[in-house]
């Protein structure tokens, strides 16, 4: 018998977790890092065009990843619906910088 | 109408980037023909070329295709029950070959 003075622990309310669905997840961020190879190249074109050398190029490089998410940023209004970590792309400075060495080489030695 | 705006810019920014190159072509072979010392390129080709850039870029990211929201219950709500029962037929199918394969 249970006394009615004794408070009962009640159930917690039902949370819906939410599920991420991996094959939209890698959709979006496979587009993201096309994205990110492609503007990485073009601005690996424009350091070798202002001709920049040792470490002026990646100070260079620093200033297009920081565009890139700038511009990313801007033109998707709500990114946490499309990445369960947004913020990381702030983090994420190598993944474009070897098409970026690729571009500035060629262009510094071609001009 | 995004997207057109995206190839807009993506031609816009390229056809700047390759004026810009061209310029500096012509800059260095009229210092080599006067004999000057090269320093540095123009401000004005650089200032082209960063904006060729920032121009380029917009466009790239907007010509990128859509994205999609990731949470699951979005797309289930949209997804019909007849696609749930194909889905189980499947499993089904599979299950019974690989019982008599073996």
């Amino acid at each position: 018998m249970i006394n009615p003075q004794q408070h009962q622990p009640q159930a917690p309310e039902a949370i819906i977790p939410e599920i991420y669905d991996s094959d939209y997840i890698n959709l979006n961020l496979r587009s993201k890092n096309n994205c990110r190879i492609l503007i990485s190249s073009l601005g690996g074109c424009v350091a070798g065009l202002l001709g920049l050398t040792n470490l002026w190029g990646f100070v260079f490089f620093v200033f297009v990843h920081f565009l890139f998410c700038a511009l990313y940023s801007i033109s998707h209004k709500s990114l946490i619906n499309y990445f369960v970590n947004p913020k990381t792309m702030w983090y994420e400075i190598t993944s474009g910088m070897m098409s970026f060495v690729l571009f500035w080489t060629f262009f510094s030695n071609i001009l | 109408m995004n997207k057109l705006l995206g190839y807009i810019c993506c031609f816009v920014g390229i056809a700047l980037f390759i004026h810009s190159v061209l310029s500096v072509i012509q800059h260095k072979s009229y210092l080599r023909l006067t004999n000057k010392p090269f320093e540095h390129i123009p401000y004005d080709i650089a200032a082209e070329s960063i904006i060729a850039l920032v121009i380029a870029s917009y466009g790239i990211i907007n010509v990128a295709p859509k994205l999609t929201t990731i949470k699951i219950n979005s797309h289930l709500s949209k997804r019909e029950r007849r696609q749930f029962i194909n889905h189980n037929l499947a499993m089904y199918t599979s299950s019974s070959s690989s019982s008599s394969s073996s």
